[in-house]
């Protein structure tokens, strides 16, 4: 899975550096000052890279946590995102992360404790208010976990402290660290679901619509509030249709009084970015829609971007109550 | 400019070069340049004989890409013998970590295929090395040779391949030309895979960068420059869409620039994709 592995020199030693290059004893192990050197450089190729990505790890000297784009939250005041990880396992063509980085290898920062001390700050100048933590917002949250053991060192965290909420976004069945704890309430496990043939034509490298459910299922009886996100929502022929059997799998595989939150966003992206992740996918199908260029974004049309919210937002309010909708319209960064 | 998978080979020496050139049926391009260039029959492999150092490394680089008429998707190899402190001469490694000893620049070439060869850094030093130290390879080209490389396609198409002739030079155990000519016949087999692999990703990329062909819609009408830019747009959103489904079908032979660009727009925004469809 990994064939490769830089390391920071200044983490080298760290305990964390030493368990993840234990799990990978035949890695190449190459040693680098500052995981920049690596990531940044010009002349990369995303798209070949991302058919053998490296780990990098490195150390985080700055700026762990830190404030989400307007739009983005599913009903917090307070709202904030860190990214121990960049990178995903998965290849989706609608992600952002296409057109992020030049790089497709992973960094994954080792010093975790640091991002807990930036959460600890946070929740100090919101005193007795509730803050929500996003964790997957450049990568997804669970799907190295089998590599980062992030979640499961970071559960604790968010035990002690109610106030302090968590979102692990993810399409990952890494479901094992919440299944061997106790459900903490504070935290959302949210799946990024669309339908199964989207999934199968754009969702490259991620598991199934069915086994995600499946995992679902399990999480929700094991006592975990249960996030759905339909983000990015998709058009295609029979789009209606097909959301809609997405909707009635999703209801057979999660119990409504487990579902927390609910939200559904938009194809967009950022003129630059979709002009570069063009460029890297040319002949993908997604990208020759009827997306158009409106207010420095590509998207789907106005109209049709609110025929299809309004139709995600009738058919599952038919299930489930009007508190847990939240319609997600971020600035990408 | 060609858009078939090729391989480029930077060679420095040709005790280093004529293995590779039998192998992979290479012969000298008549005519008089700079460097020696040599290509195979079907123009898949092509290579230079650049001499030794950075100077020459980075000019027949160049020379080469000239040569060959350019283009992002061809892979590029060096394949060469460098010193070790300690390796078994004749000892094959793939590099994966470049540092430019004069300057303090490092490299970092990117596998992204199994090359069947384990990994190794390189110091690229300007002078040969009496002594070596660590665990590292020294040659007096890779630098420069995977600089400049990377620049004309990606760094995954860029690949170092050496072979241990030395633990530090001495005239006297310096090996001879046969005798380095026999250690990369040796690894004849290990530089099919590199080949292999690097093939693969070549053709991919110039599946990647060809453009749609433009000239059956351009002849006979005048595109301004925007207009030929919206057009090789909806050329590609055409062949995402319908293959290779003529645009005949959309298109009317009478239609002006504008014409062919409202009807193939409105044709496309029309469809919507099948995701049930592979």
């Amino acid at each position: 899975m990994i064939e490769t592995i830089y390391i920071e020199r200044s983490v080298l030693d760290h305990p964390r550096t030493q368990g993840i290059l234990g799990r990978f004893p035949g890695a190449e192990r190459i040693l680098i000052e500052r995981y920049g050197e690596v990531f940044n450089r010009r002349g990369q190729n995303f798209r070949l890279q991302k058919k053998q990505p490296a780990l990098i790890l490195a150390y985080k000297h700055d700026g762990h946590v830190l404030s989400t784009p307007p739009g983005y939250g599913i009903g917090g005041e307070h709202n904030y995102y860190f990214s121990h990880l960049l990178n995903c396992l998965y290849d989706c063509r609608y992600c952002f992360l296409q057109g992020m980085y030049r790089s497709a290898h992973y960094v994954l920062f080792v010093n975790y404790e640091d991002f807990e001390s930036g959460m600890e700050a946070v929740l100090a100048r919101h005193a007795d208010e509730d803050v929500y933590f996003f964790s997957g917002y450049d990568c997804d949250s669970l799907a190295l976990e089998s590599v980062t053991h992030f979640v499961a060192d970071t559960l604790p965290f968010f035990r002690d402290r109610e106030r302090a909420f968590l979102e692990l976004r993810t399409k990952s069945l890494q479901s094992r660290p919440l299944l061997d704890t106790d459900p903490v309430p504070n935290v959302v496990v949210a799946f990024s679901l669309t339908p199964d043939h989207v999934a199968q034509s754009l969702e490259h490298k991620a598991p199934s619509i069915a086994r995600r459910l499946a995992v679902m299922g399990k999480l929700a009886r094991h006592g975990w509030s249960i996030g759905l996100r339909f983000d990015p929502l998709i058009y295609g022929e029979a789009w209606a249709e097909q959301y809609e059997a997405l909707f009635d799998s999703v209801f057979r595989a999660v119990p409504i009084e487990r579902i927390h939150s609910v939200s559904y966003g938009p194809l967009r992206f950022p003129k630059k970015m979709f002009k570069d992740i063009v460029q890297l996918y040319p002949e993908e199908r997604l990208f020759a829609g009827p997306l158009e260029l409106a207010g420095g974004m590509t998207a789907y049309p106005e109209e049709l971007e609110a025929e299809m919210a309004e139709f995600c937002r009738e058919k599952l309010s038919a299930s489930l109550d009007d508190t847990v909708f939240f319609q997600c319209t971020p600035e990408i960064r | 400019m060609s858009f078939s998978p090729r391989v480029a080979w930077v060679i420095a020496l040709d005790c280093e070069a004529r293995p590779i050139r039998d192998a992979f049926g290479l012969a000298p391009v008549p005519g008089p340049a700079p460097y020696p260039i040599y290509r195979s029959p079907c123009e898949t492999h092509w290579m230079v004989r650049s001499g030794i150092g950075r100077n020459h490394g980075a000019a027949a680089t160049m020379y080469l890409h000239q040569i060959m008429g350019g283009g992002a998707h061809i892979a590029w190899l060096n394949v060469g013998i460098a010193g070790h402190a300690n390796l078994p001469l004749g000892t094959g490694r793939r590099v994966n970590q470049i540092l430019e000893v004069s300057t303090g620049a490092t490299f970092y070439p990117t596998q992204v295929f199994d090359s069947q060869l384990m990994g190794c850094s390189l110091f690229t030093v300007d002078e040969p090395q009496k002594t070596m130290d660590g665990d590292g390879l020294y040659d007096m080209e890779g630098s420069a040779f995977f600089s400049i490389a990377s620049r004309l396609s990606s760094q995954e198409l860029v690949m170092l391949i050496k072979c241990v002739s030395d633990h530090g030079v001495d005239q006297d155990t310096f090996p001879s030309r046969d005798t380095i000519s026999g250690w990369i016949s040796t690894l004849e087999s290990t530089l099919m895979v590199a080949v292999d692999g690097l093939l693969a990703l070549s053709a991919m990329e110039a599946d990647r960068l060809s453009a749609p062909d433009l000239d059956p819609l351009l002849r006979g009408r005048h595109f301004t420059v925007t207009q030929t830019h919206q057009l090789r747009s909806l050329m590609r959103r055409w062949t995402a869409l319908k293959g290779c489904a003529l645009v005949d079908t959309v298109v009317n032979p009478d239609d002006d620039a504008r014409g062919v660009i409202l009807r193939l727009k409105n044709h496309l925004d029309s469809l919507a994709t099948d995701w049930r469809e592979p």
